[in-house]
């Protein structure tokens, strides 16, 4: 990793970060009162994202990443800490939240209109997703007529429509064969090079050239690799 | 350009297809000449009044037939040209004025002739009233048949399906047969036959039969009107609404709203069985003996005894209502409620997706309603249908909120249980006149007993009397959309 090819080399770059986290703390409570006992997931966990960088999340099961993409998403609310980000975002969920009565093609209309998006946009953006991951062909097929791997790409397909800022996938490739890994690949190197920030959630990193950095969720707390 | 010289053009086309003209003047002579004895003849044997009633109305008939069959034809042929002038510059209303006004002439001259066929076959004892009928039937059959010309291309095809809408009209209508069965009412010219042959139906309320019979023809040239204007619509640069604002996102929600619903079959199972279930074996089983209800006339509190098999029926409606209503608040909430919260943080207000699930909601349980008192009104008569009516949208509205909030407190199998328990306990049991000659007092706590109340009033009291229990049934519909927008907020609620 080099600085010259656009990459950093101890770190995130400050200056450009369009997504910071200071401080996150986060605990559940377990059980029943009076044995309510309290599970403290994150410790004061910090992360910095900075524009046209790929950053890797991983850790343990359990470790607290996905409680940290939904906080930074904004699905949850930390106990502590601050949450900063410029432009938009676009998540994809751990697993596929879906409506399963609609068709791929309705939940890109419907998110098109949340994200706001031209109807022009929409359908460019669809076009190039259905192309990008292969499955058009079930374009009008209801969402619980769908296979687990297709599901995923229209899990991912809709955090990549409206060409996010920041992109934070949690596990996106999980259920995807060979093939349609290699493409999503494809699709990140390219957000990469428009210059969005991508940020991936992992149990384990098998590529690792493919990323940037690699951040690891240890005790809470978010440390580099 | 205005829509007359247009008129007349469409008519001297119409004109220069002589097989129209044909039809027009020869299908009314022979039908009231040929057709109108044995007919009468035919209706006396199948309960009807018969003879000269049956032969008035044969010139409404013939009327009516002839002008759907011409605006059928009008529809299909000049569909093409007519949307070519509306692209030319020509306002869509005056091309939809002179359609039907050329429709209209084409039915006046075929019930022209088939008036005078009529004077001259067997007179016209009451000639406004007959040719004011007659007139009606036109306009009636007009929008008929410019319906069926955009539903079915073919002419063949087309002709069959109005000599089939216009058999079941008379051949089921009063002339022909009884007028006291019910399922016959809802025929097109059931009124218009009634009023043109002056034989009271006793069952047209306070509008009488003339007003019903006006009424369908007001509705027949407004379906008209909208059917034509839908054939010529051209495609116009859209009013597009901004990105991302209330316009452009809650009519995008509703669609998908609606399709999830749509979708749903056991949705569309239940609908079905619910009523015939609560309804109709309620009925069935109903033992032939009379209960008394506490009322209320004129201020003050009354018991009246009922035979119980004529309002059962109407007692178990609301609770058919009540349960469908639940069941759809409760899996409009659920089964949208992970994906509302990932719609919410891709940008989606959640002001404008509560306005969308709401909107379901409240569709799904007037959908619910209409599907209750469609059984319930084969079983059952209301003293005031009206407010028979506004009573059930009432009980629908406050159960459907009532499902909304109990989706997320006792999620999907625990939900459904309480779905079908609340109500029943509620407007099943203790608002019910059926166990109760009124409610116990614990019992006016209940969602359920403002509009309760106001359902017995209207299915066997002539006038209305219960605006408390209105005022009351209005304010838990208040608190219950308060409280579920509450709700929604918290559950679709993200940290931004």
């Amino acid at each position: 990793m080099t600085q010259a090819d656009g990459r950093p080399e101890d770190g995130p770059d400050t200056d450009r970060a369009v997504l910071t986290a200071a401080g996150i703390e986060k605990a559940y409570q377990r059980g029943l009162w009076p044995a309510r006992r309290r599970v403290p997931v994150l410790r004061g966990a910090d992360l910095t994202l900075t524009r046209g960088e790929v950053v890797g999340l991983v850790g343990e099961n359990g470790s607290g990443k996905s409680t940290l993409m939904k906080i930074l998403v904004g699905a949850l609310a930390s106990d502590a800490g601050t949450v900063t980000r410029s432009g938009r975002l676009g998540y994809c969920p751990q697993e596929p939240i879906l409506y399963e009565r609609l068709t791929c093609d309705e939940h890109f209309e419907l998110f098109g209109r949340a994200y706001g998006l031209s109807r022009e946009a929409e359908a460019r953006a669809r076009r190039e997703i259905y192309a990008a991951l292969g499955f058009e062909r079930y374009a009008t097929t209801r969402t619980d007529r769908l296979s687990g791997g297709t599901l995923a790409k229209l899990n991912l397909g809709l955090a990549l429509l409206a060409d996010p800022e920041v992109l934070l996938l949690d596990e996106p490739y999980a259920g995807f064969d060979f093939d349609t890994y290699l493409k999503f690949w494809d699709l990140v190197a390219e957000r990469r090079q428009a210059g969005r920030t991508v940020l991936i959630i992992s149990h384990f990193v098998t590529d690792q050239e493919r990323f940037d950095r690699i951040v690891e969720l240890r005790d809470g707390q978010a440390v580099e690799r | 350009m205005t829509g007359r010289p247009i008129a007349r053009r469409f008519l001297i086309d119409a004109a220069r297809t002589p097989v129209n003209v044909l039809t027009l003047v020869l299908v009314p002579v022979v039908f009231v000449a040929v057709a109108s004895g044995p007919m009468a003849d035919a209706a006396e044997l199948l309960g009807g009044p018969g003879g000269p009633a049956v032969q008035t109305a044969t010139a409404g008939w013939a009327a009516g037939f002839i002008a759907a069959v011409a605006m059928y034809f009008q529809m299909r042929a000049a569909r093409a040209a007519d949307r070519r002038l509306v692209l030319a510059g020509l306002a869509p209303s005056r091309l939809v004025a002179a359609r039907m006004a050329t429709g209209l002439v084409l039915a006046l001259l075929a019930a022209t002739t088939a008036l005078v066929t009529l004077q001259l076959r067997t007179g016209i004892d009451e000639p406004g009233r007959v040719v004011a009928g007659t007139l009606m039937f036109a306009l009636i059959y007009l929008a008929i048949g410019a319906l069926i010309g955009v539903l079915v291309a073919n002419p063949v095809n087309g002709m069959v399906l109005v000599l089939f809408v216009w058999i079941l009209d008379v051949f089921f209508g009063p002339a022909i047969g009884s007028a006291d069965r019910p399922v016959t009412r809802i025929l097109p010219t059931h009124f218009v036959t009634l009023w043109m042959i002056e034989l009271p139906s006793q069952h047209a309320g306070r509008l009488g039969d003339l007003g019903w019979a006006l009424a369908w023809v007001v509705a027949a040239t407004a379906v008209g009107w909208a059917v034509i204007t839908a054939t010529i619509r051209i495609a116009r640069p859209r009013h597009r609404h901004t990105p991302g604002s209330a316009a452009d996102q809650i009519p995008a929600g509703l669609r998908a709203g609606l399709r999830e619903a749509g979708r749903n079959r056991v949705l569309w199972v239940l609908l079905v069985a619910v009523p015939v279930v609560f309804v109709l074996l309620a009925v069935a089983t109903t033992p032939d003996e009379s209960t008394s209800l506490t009322v209320r006339e004129q201020g003050h509190a009354l018991s009246q005894q009922v035979w119980l098999p004529d309002v059962h029926g109407g007692t178990m409606a609301p609770i058919a209502i009540a349960s469908l209503a639940t069941l759809a608040g409760l899996f409009t909430v659920l089964d949208a409620r992970s994906g509302d919260r990932r719609l919410v943080l891709a940008g989606f207000r959640p002001s404008r997706l509560l306005t969308v699930r709401l909107t379901v909601v409240t569709l799904l349980a007037l959908l619910a309603t209409a599907a209750s008192l469609a059984v319930t009104a084969t079983v059952f008569t209301a003293r005031q249908w009206g407010l028979y009516i506004a009573a059930s949208i009432l009980i629908a509205l406050t159960y459907g909120l009532v499902g909304v909030l109990i989706g997320p407190v006792f999620g999907r199998v625990g939900g459904v249980l309480i779905a079908f328990l609340l109500p029943f306990v509620d407007v099943g049991i203790e608002q019910s006149p059926m166990l109760h000659p009124q409610p116990p007092t614990w019992a006016h706590a209940l969602p359920g007993y403002g509009p309760g109340r106001v359902l017995i009033d209207a299915a066997v009291t002539p006038t209305f009397d219960e605006t408390g229990a209105l005022l009351l049934g209005l304010g838990w519909l208040a608190a219950l959309t308060a409280a579920a927008a509450v709700m929604f907020r918290r559950t679709a609620a993200t940290t931004r």
